[in-house]
């Protein structure tokens, strides 16, 4: 397993952990009935919180899976992105702008029709986390697979 | 074009060369260790730069590393 397929699999937990956290929490309210009362104040601060933590540990564990592999494939970490990594990235990218795409599209007409501004906006960006989570597990089959 | 047409002598190539690892052909060329492993098993088919640095590694002509069978 590369140095750069680790990080994809980290990228991919911390991001269901992270943002599956703030799901179950907005689906809490939901399920309280306070969607209509919602102090959106908190939610962005609790959302901002969730993303700097989100950022610290990829920082933390980008540095733990660096030493580890300088300690047992010192090769694998120096070698820089080739080719196939930067097509497999891309081709990783055009799907999470397919998610993002359709998914913003939906949402636009949903808010036409009246959608409560507590669910258009969250799941807005449930889309955008969606897109980066596809991508990051696309770039992991892509890594299985060969190319 | 799908990458089951191209089928290469890599594997072989490296046994010649003195069981050249795969980790060294890809620090000769410039790619990671899995690319090559992904070339060699047919799955990925490189860049005609990349191709052409494999085969002057090896110091033989280009098709006897790769081999284009028309379907």
């Amino acid at each position: 397993v590369s140095f750069r397929e680790k990080m994809a699999w980290v990228s991919l937990t911390l991001l269901l952990l992270i943002y599956g956290y703030y799901a179950w929490t907005l689906y809490g309210m939901a399920q309280a009935g306070r969607t209509a009362t919602l102090d959106y104040v908190w939610l962005l601060a609790l959302l901002a919180l969730l993303v700097l933590l989100l950022i610290v540990l990829q920082v933390v564990f980008s540095v733990v899976i660096a030493v580890v592999t300088a300690m047992f494939m010192p090769a694998d970490l120096k070698a820089r992105e080739d080719e196939r990594e930067k097509l497999m990235a891309l081709k990783a990218t055009r799907y999470g702008y397919v998610v993002l795409v359709s998914g913003a599209l939906a949402i636009c007409l949903w808010i036409i029709y009246g959608g409560q501004e507590f669910y258009t906006a969250n799941s807005l960006f449930l889309v955008v986390v969606l897109s980066e989570m596809t991508r990051s597990a696309v770039q992991i089959v892509y890594f299985r697979k060969g190319a | 074009m799908s990458g089951e047409e191209i089928s290469n002598a890599i594997r072989r190539l490296r046994f010649e060369h003195g069981e050249m690892t795969q980790a060294d052909l890809a620090a000769k060329i410039g790619v990671t260790r899995q690319t090559i492993n992904a070339i060699e098993q047919g799955k990925y088919s490189p860049s005609l730069e990349a191709a052409f640095r494999i085969a002057a590694v090896f110091g033989v002509p280009l098709e006897q590393v790769f081999q284009y069978k028309k379907k």
